[in-house]
């Protein structure tokens, strides 16, 4: 809240200034003027001024617009600062209009992926620091009385506190080595390796969302949920 | 020009109708003989920088009375059709008349000054014969100012020039326009020409038509021709392939020359010629777009068309089906068609329409579209079916045009035994069809957020700088803390208040392990252990060693340190137990359990 507080106060818009750019974008959007509906939303994020609504709103309008790169780019990160049915049907509307179809049984994500997506980072995040700082003013309790019942709630929070740690650090794992991104170009051709004498093996169009596995130079390898993979050029990629 | 013979009887010359022609032109020679004798003989004129296209021949008699006697004259008239080779004043050499009694007649000869290219006028084309209308029995359209399908094109054969070399046999192609609007129809048709003997037409080959769309009108399955003049000269024109394009850009195109192998002669003496056809031009407009609006609508209709619609009942009972039949008819491209939406009210269950295609006979590209709906009203009411409206880009008109029909009101009765809803049996049923009423399907994108709550930025609180100073401290303060301790219990020097206190701790333990005597059956011991804890406990709380004392003495001891009489009277009952326990076995075990309690209450009062 504190940090929400101070990039509110730090951003060149005061909270209804903001609130009012957002109106304005969501106006100039039902009013077909998708251009201007675009530039308002990033303005907000430009500022600072990011969330699910943001995301949501800016994905829309470029749906909207036809540029399926940018939609499913911003209805991820959507997706990621808070999931609900909307951000689904619209992401459900773009995966309609791509132009890939990936055949083929999906492979399932790493644990420490699926493990990110269902906790929510803050919230865990609060519950660690929470249960370590309870649990050692229990400890100092227990040195201070000696009484045993601050021994057996000190190492209840520390334990508690163990876990959340751990998944805690599952996480940080999770979204420093899984990396996502959305093809951003309207097409993108797919190459055996990096280098001279390389063979075309598929062509990707904008919208698919991929996994980063690794980059070199100007090149990244690219794993599709099917596990299908080739190296693309990294400027037609966008990180989530 | 004019030529005669010098004689009376015999009348004989020869003359042209132009005197000034272009190397293009045909023009016609006439020879005329007048009273020539019987069995004479007429020699042609053979020019050597003329070529002679086509020959015709009439003759008529008169009856002339002269001197009371009569006498029969004939004239005949033989017209060649002729063409220049080459420019210049060029002269034809005069005609001969041979008679039987070798008397030879001669004319003059003619000369015609030839120029280049052409002088003639294209002969003007007769107005179009209205066609009979050509809708099938029942068509609502009659009127024949209003048939999209009256005009058919007009081949442009008017102003086919003859080849200058092969004019006996040539391919042609020709267009019914030389500029046309996107997805409008141009004709384009490829004939023969011939003026010898044909007897099949092989391997036609056509030209690229990149840019169009293409529908095949008419093929000839055999050759059929049809007597035609072709500036003066009677040809036998086949007609050989005819199809219609749709241009899908604008731009200029050039359609290339076609070929073509053609085999002459008969059956006994043919031979197989080829023959290449002229390139054409089309200029390809783009449609402007409607009035008052800046761009052109998507998959605008272009032609002619006309929407009908027939219903086979208005007032119906329920269950009844009604059959709808809207009929889309006109000229241009049917792929194009639409199926028109007819709005059926969402009580009325709609079966898929069935769509019929007709090509128009007539050389047209277009026809009639005829879909037929079935519609069954699941419940009673009023219903209107919406109008039908159709827009299209009238090419000849230049203008954009709508047909549309009338909005159709659909009266629904109660069915058999009063039902107003299918399937319900009665008024007062329920069904699930009579529910389906307003159809409201999700479709298209979420609505956006209105409000919106924007958060922090996504920098995540692990890599604050402030984490782990959080996740270090308790456990660095925890060392210093027990730190502290242990130094403090070094240096600590024990007071007589410390001692007392500590020696209080040691005879609450002491008084547990008495606890654990008495749990298991050792009274004695148990006994024992109670009366040194609380003697123990009340030394270091008096500061003063309580043993031998009697009870008495005691009693005093504990007064004077102003100590509760009833927790005197607590402490002077538990050691008279502990004596009687130790010294006179045979107290129970609530006796030992109250002695215990005793003792307990008496160390927490004192603690107080």
């Amino acid at each position: 809240m504190i940090s929400l507080l101070l990039s509110i106060s730090l951003s060149q818009y005061a909270p209804a200034e903001a609130q009012a750019l957002f109106v304005e974008a969501n106006d100039a959007y039902y009013a077909k003027d998708f251009s201007t509906a675009k530039d308002k939303y990033s303005k907000l994020l430009k500022a600072g001024l990011i969330g699910s609504d943001v995301y949501f709103n800016l994905g829309t309008t470029h749906l909207a617009a036809g540029e399926l790169g940018p939609a499913v780019l911003f209805l991820e990160r959507a997706k990621r600062a808070g999931t609900d049915d909307d951000i689904e049907a619209n992401l459900s509307v773009a995966k309609e209009r791509q132009a890939d179809h990936v055949v083929g049984d999906e492979i399932e994500k790493p644990f420490a992926q699926r493990l990110a997506a269902v906790l929510p980072e803050i919230p865990v995040t609060i519950a660690f620091l929470a249960l370590w700082l309870v649990g050692f003013i229990f400890v100092w309790m227990r040195l201070a009385s000696g009484r045993g019942l601050f021994t057996v709630l000190a190492a209840l929070c520390l334990f508690l506190a163990l876990g959340a740690g751990t998944a805690l650090g599952i996480q940080q794992y999770a979204h420093e080595s899984i990396v996502e991104s959305v093809v951003m170009s309207p097409s993108a051709q797919a190459i055996d390796h990096p280098g001279n004498n390389s063979k075309v093996l598929f062509e990707v169009h904008a919208g698919l969302l991929v996994r980063v596995m690794e980059t070199y130079d100007t090149y990244a390898r690219i794993r599709l949920p099917n596990a299908l993979e080739g190296w693309v050029p990294a400027s037609a990629l966008e990180n989530l | 020009m004019f030529a005669t013979s010098a004689l009376a009887e015999v009348e004989f010359y020869m003359t042209t109708n132009q005197d000034k022609v272009g190397v293009e032109d045909t023009f016609r020679l006439e020879i005329v003989v007048s009273g020539a004798p019987e069995n004479s003989r007429l020699n042609y004129p053979s020019p050597d920088d003329f070529e002679v296209l086509g020959r015709s021949q009439s003759a008529q008699m008169q009856y002339v009375l002269s001197g009371g006697t009569s006498q029969i004259k004939r004239t005949e008239k033989h017209i060649l059709t002729i063409r220049a080779s080459h420019v210049g004043k060029l002269k034809i050499p005069p005609a001969t008349l041979e008679t039987t009694g070798g008397k030879t007649y001669k004319t003059e000869s003619v000369t015609v000054e030839v120029v280049k290219g052409r002088l003639q006028q294209e002969p003007k084309r007769a107005p179009p014969q209205q066609s009979p209308f050509g809708f099938p029995p029942g068509f609502p359209f009659g009127q024949l100012d209003d048939d999209p399908l009256q005009d058919e094109p007009q081949t442009r054969d008017d102003n086919t020039t003859i080849p200058t070399t092969d004019s006996d046999l040539f391919l042609r192609a020709s267009i019914d326009k030389k500029e046309a609007f996107v997805g409008e129809q141009v004709v384009l048709t490829f004939q023969i020409f011939s003026r010898i003997d044909l007897q099949q037409v092989e391997a036609l080959s056509l030209p690229k038509l990149d840019g169009f769309w293409t529908v095949d009108t008419k093929a000839a399955a055999h050759l059929q021709g049809e007597q035609r003049m072709v500036n003066g000269v009677p040809y036998r024109v086949f007609m050989i392939q005819q199809r219609t394009l749709f241009p899908m850009k604008a731009g200029v195109y050039t359609l290339e020359p076609a070929e073509v192998d053609i085999v002459t002669g008969n059956y006994f003496d043919s031979r197989k010629v080829h023959r290449k056809g002229n390139a054409l031009s089309l200029t390809v407009k783009a449609i402007p777009p409607p009035p008052g609006q800046n761009v052109v609508p998507p998959n605008v209709l272009v032609g002619k068309w006309r929407i009908s619609r027939e219903v086979n009942q208005t007032n119906l009972s329920l269950g009844e089906p009604i059959q709808m039949k809207v009929t889309v008819a006109g000229q241009g491209n049917m792929q194009s068609l639409p199926v028109p939406q007819v709005g059926a009210p969402p009580s009325f269950k709609l079966f898929d329409p069935v769509v019929k295609d007709t090509g128009n006979q007539k050389g047209v590209t277009g026809g009639q579209r005829v879909i037929e709906y079935t519609m069954v009203p699941q419940q009673t009411g009023t219903f209107t079916l919406p109008a039908l409206s159709i827009q299209y880009f009238d090419p000849q008109g230049k203008a954009y045009s709508e047909s549309a029909t009338d909005a159709v009101t659909i009266t629904v009765n109660p069915g058999t035994g009063g039902a107003n809803v299918i399937g319900s049996g009665g008024a007062n049923g329920t069904n699930e069809a009579a529910n389906v009423k307003n159809q409201l399907v999700a479709t298209g994108l979420k609505s956006l957020r209105h409000t919106a709550h924007f958060s922090e930025n996504a920098t995540s609180y692990v890599k604050a700088p402030w984490f782990p100073i959080a996740v270090i401290a308790p456990i660095v303060l925890t060392a210093l803390f027990a730190l502290l301790n242990f130094v403090r219990g070094l240096t600590k020097k024990e007071t007589d208040e410390s001692r007392r206190s500590k020696l209080a701790k040691e005879s609450k333990k002491r008084l547990k392990s008495a606890h654990d005597l008495m749990a298991n059956g050792k009274p004695a011991e148990f006994y024992g252990e109670v009366d040194n804890s609380l003697r123990q406990f009340l030394a270091a709380k008096m500061g003063q060693p309580l043993t031998g004392l009697t009870q008495a003495e005691l009693d005093k001891v504990l007064s004077e340190k102003n100590v509760a009489a009833d927790v005197r009277l607590k402490i002077v009952r538990v050691f008279e137990n502990c004596d009687l326990g130790r010294y006179a076995p045979g107290m129970g075990t609530a006796e030992r359990q109250g002695t215990l309690n005793l003792a307990a209450e008496s160390m927490e009062a004192l603690s107080s």
